[in-house]
């Protein structure tokens, strides 16, 4: 039964959407011939800076998010409930975050207004100023901050799995700082353990569009952001170029992982060839990070704070720190035409979270059963396939089919799959299946052992899966759009139109709707779980 | 209280289901950027006249009209009525996919005459789009940038001179930026006028274009980031100006230095000015795509859409402020430049690129 219905999942959800879509691209490239194809290599090779900047930037951000995240992690420990903070950060859509990070840092941000107003110096935004608003840096820091608060997430779903206490203890009375048996021993597991979700963040460094267009740098772009604008002109040669740059793409995705997965052994090989020195004093786990975690916190709330004061402005100019005039009337002009977006983006989210949370699971459990799990990066393909070729590559094999809502809904459970499967997996591999033995010795079925022991004791990251694929469901916008055929409008189709013009003042208001949801479900998800059945064992 | 949960559960069906219930007939699907609140507040008010009438009209917003253009050449789209001009409706052109509808919309007998919409960006209509407004190129700057309403190009170099860092333009390919190197071009060599009319490849480009690509050179050093990075688009320069990183933006709607002000998108004293030698004008358009399932309707949208109340409306600086085409409703433009031929278009962005990418 597992199996039957884990080959179904994985039919509908990875083999039916990437062959579509590959199928396409090659399809596509055919039609170019060797000769279209050359020269559109020969456009590449002549923009190295394109290709490394992405290199950079899928190297960079994931490795900074990570090892701040793993240093801010031993909190967690403590005070596990802290892990609420980063509800607010998880929730706010990628594009929302970034606007919100250029209304407060950029050269006319509010920090800035806050240095004028008490110094005078720059009546006008300031130049030379270390975050402008368009450089791989701004792009790079933007990205770090927001995959922080996922790596997080993973962190803290793992933990709940690790004897951590024990192994902490353990190695204390050997005479090893916390600090040392944190980095030594806890953090080479944890690592191994991360290496999906880390695989995630990459792919995302790698594919993401949408920030780059609004915080790169445009004479020199990041890959996926070239290919992008390629694929949205007509001609001829640039249609080329952006199919090459699609294979250049998933050749730049495919080498990236294959680096991920030697991420832990590396660190442990790190680790161990390090000399290690007994520490003298009984030194704790320092509470340093403590402070990041407020930092991250408040960033969260200044970062919804500036965006709500944005929709509620009816006009705020630098060098002023708060708008002349506040007013509803944005909202409310809005409101009537709010409702039914909500309505779709909510129906998608949930089921489609749901679906891929199931089939996360299934999958999941057909591989434990069999015992091995080869082949992962077949699951996450669709998320390194440019989206614009992808969604083409279905559009193509569903023809004209009737009933768009339920195709966007499929879509959406294509991408939100992979991410429950890539929440889930550490914790799901990691479970003792003992627990199933001994359930199953106290007399329950194995099916009741799975359903009243194993369920259970895996509710934290079950919920944490659910939560990230509702997030992932409400971000959509190609798959929402085309497949919606203009009759599905959800928030996110709103948001990226509107925000197309510039406008913060409604593009904020539209953001602002957008993290709701997922907001209450972070939240939610965080709220539910209290203890699980792992911290009492 | 089972009863309770039994109508929550009822409820929560209800609210799950509803996006999926099948498309109303007698729809029309309208696609159209949606990037300006003006333009969207117009297009709900058009919606309510038009439910008068019996017809729905859904205006689909999209970040970049080029997205539709993708789907109706490879067959995708549901599109009844689009809103183009330039690349894009040549792009649907070459691609045989437009209905040709002129003879069929009565009001196009209304439009304005001195109006040459019979070219768009330079390529023959056909009969396959109808204006539905004008865009003219203008610049939007603070008060003490330039001293007069029409600048020419060492205006903008000394303009450049004497805010370093504040002066930009959106990059190309972003038609604004391509429409700025047009102007420019056609600034620096007025009496060329005529030569730009013909297609790039009947003509000494390279000769021609050699000032434009000196006049870069030179200006660049002094943009905003040394010209390292360009605004990507008309909107993100507009936000720019308003802030102060910049002193000046770039806009297609003559009414623009009203519209923005008044709306609170941009601060007041922001003054309106145009390249010397007239500004550059084009044509937005309406069409109706092969593939409409909805044809007669559609065409029945773009009658209302040319009356000239919804015109007049459009026109109004209090709401979109898009100048009318019809011929009762004209009013003063800006001195005007023809178009380009469409082939500049693709040369100068591949020119422009090869040198300052």
């Amino acid at each position: 039964m597992v199996r039957a219905l884990s080959v179904v999942f994985q039919l509908l959800l990875i083999a039916l959407p990437v062959v579509a879509g590959v199928l396409y691209l090659v399809w596509q490239t055919a039609r170019l011939g060797v000769e279209g194809v050359g020269q559109a290599m020969f456009v590449l090779a002549a923009m190295p800076s394109v290709l490394l900047n992405s290199l950079v930037l899928a190297v960079a951000a994931p490795l900074v998010a990570c090892y701040l995240a793993l240093w801010m992690a031993p909190s967690l420990l403590r005070r596990p409930r802290i892990q609420q903070v980063l509800a607010p950060l998880l929730a706010v859509p990628h594009v929302a975050f970034a606007v919100g990070m250029l209304l407060l840092f950029s050269p006319s941000g509010w920090l800035l207004r806050v240095f004028e107003q008490l110094t005078g110096w720059w009546p006008l935004p300031p130049q030379g100023w270390p975050l402008p608003e368009k450089s791989l840096f701004s792009l790079t820091l933007v990205l770090v901050l927001k995959e922080l608060p996922f790596l997080l997430l993973m962190i803290a779903a793992q933990l709940k799995q690790l004897p951590s206490q024990a192994w902490l203890v353990q190695a204390q009375s050997y005479g090893y700082s916390q600090q040392q048996a944190w980095w030594r021993v806890l953090v080479p597991e944890l690592l191994q353990r991360l290496t999906l979700p880390m695989a995630a963040v990459v792919i995302y460094s790698v594919s993401v569009v949408d920030i780059p267009l609004l915080l790169g740098n445009n004479l020199q772009p990041v890959l996926a952001q070239q290919v992008f604008a390629w694929s949205f002109q007509f001609a001829p040669e640039q249609q080329a170029n952006a199919l090459v740059g699609a294979w250049l793409l998933l050749a730049v995705s495919g080498l990236l992982l294959l680096l991920n997965r030697r991420h832990a052994r590396c660190y442990a090989f790190c680790v161990r060839n390090k000399p290690l020195r007994p520490s003298t004093k009984a030194q704790k786990l320092r509470p340093v990070p403590r402070f990041a975690w407020y930092a991250l916190a408040g960033l969260a709330v200044a970062v919804v704070l500036v965006l709500l004061v944005q929709s509620l402005a009816t006009q705020w100019f630098y060098p002023a720190l708060w708008p002349s005039q506040l007013s509803v009337s944005l909202w409310q002009q809005e409101w009537p035409f709010i409702l039914a977006p909500a309505q779709a983006s909510l129906s998608f989210a949930l089921l489609s979270a749901l679906f891929g949370t199931v089939a996360a699971v299934v999958v999941l459990e057909q591989q434990c059963q069999r015992g091995k799990q080869q082949r992962q990066w077949l699951l996450l393909v669709a998320l390194f396939m440019p989206q614009v070729p992808l969604v083409l590559g279905w559009q193509l094999l569903l023809g004209s089919t009737q009933g768009p809502a339920l195709w966007v809904l499929w879509a959406h459970t294509v991408y939100t799959f992979p991410y429950a499967y890539l929440v889930l997996h550490g914790a799901y591999m990691g479970f003792n299946r003992h627990w199933l033995v001994k359930a199953q010795s106290l007399g329950y079925s194995a099916r009741q052992a799975w359903w009243r022991v194993l369920l259970p004791m895996l509710k934290q990251p079950l919920l944490a899966a659910y939560a990230v694929a509702f997030a992932v469901s409400i971000a959509q916008y190609v798959p929402t759009q085309w497949l919606g055929q203009g009759q599905v409008s959800s928030l996110t189709t709103e948001a990226v139109s509107v925000a197309s013009g510039g406008d913060w003042r409604i593009g904020s208001l539209y953001a602002l709707l957008q993290m709701l949801l997922p907001l209450l479900v972070f939240l939610g998800a965080g709220g539910l779980k209290r203890k699980s059945y792992a911290e009492h064992a | 209280m089972r009863r309770f949960i039994r109508l929550r559960l009822l409820a929560l069906a209800v609210l799950l289901t509803a996006p999926y219930a099948s498309a109303q007939a007698g729809q029309v699907h309208f696609y159209g950027w949606g990037g300006s609140p003006q333009v969207s507040t117009y297009m709900r008010w058009v919606q309510q006249e038009l439910r008068a009438e019996g017809i729905q009209l859904r205006h689909n917003k999209v970040a970049d009209i080029a997205e539709v253009v993708k789907q109706i050449t490879a067959g995708h789209s549901n599109a009844d009525l689009i809103w183009i001009n330039g690349e894009n409706f040549h792009a649907l052109k070459a691609a045989g996919a437009l209905q040709n509808i002129v003879d069929d919309i009565a009001a196009v007998a209304a439009l304005n005459p001195q109006l040459q919409w019979q070219h768009d960006f330079g390529e023959p209509v056909t009969g396959l789009e109808v204006p539905w407004g004008v865009g003219q190129f203008n610049l939007l700057a603070r008060a003490p940038v330039f001293s007069e309403e029409s600048i020419t190009a060492a205006d903008l170099l000394q303009a450049a001179q004497r805010f370093p860092g504040r002066l930009s333009y959106p990059k190309p390919p972003d038609f604004h930026g391509t429409t700025f190197l047009k102007s420019l071009l056609l600034a620096l060599q007025p009496e060329q006028a005529q030569v730009f009319q013909q297609p790039v490849q009947q003509v000494n480009a390279a000769a021609l274009t050699a000032p434009l690509w000196r006049f870069l050179t030179e200006l660049h050093p002094h943009l905003w980031q040394q010209g390292r990075s360009f605004p990507a688009s008309a909107g993100e320069q507009v936000n720019y100006l308003a802030q102060g990183q910049l002193v000046m933006a770039v806009s297609f709607n003559p009414n623009d230095y009203k519209t923005l002000v008044r709306t609170g998108r941009l601060p007041t004293g922001i003054q309106r000015h145009r390249f010397r030698g007239g500004a550059i004008t084009n044509t937005h358009y309406l069409a109706i795509p092969k593939g409409a399932k909805n044809p007669e309707m559609a065409k029945q949208v773009i009658e209302f859409l040319l009356s000239e109340r919804a015109q007049l409306r459009k026109a109004d600086p209090n709401r979109w402020g898009d100048p009318s085409v019809l011929a009762e409703a004209a009013e003063p433009l800006l001195p005007a430049a023809q178009e380009f031929h469409a082939s500049w278009q693709r040369y100068l962005e591949q020119q422009w690129s090869a040198r300052f990418q």
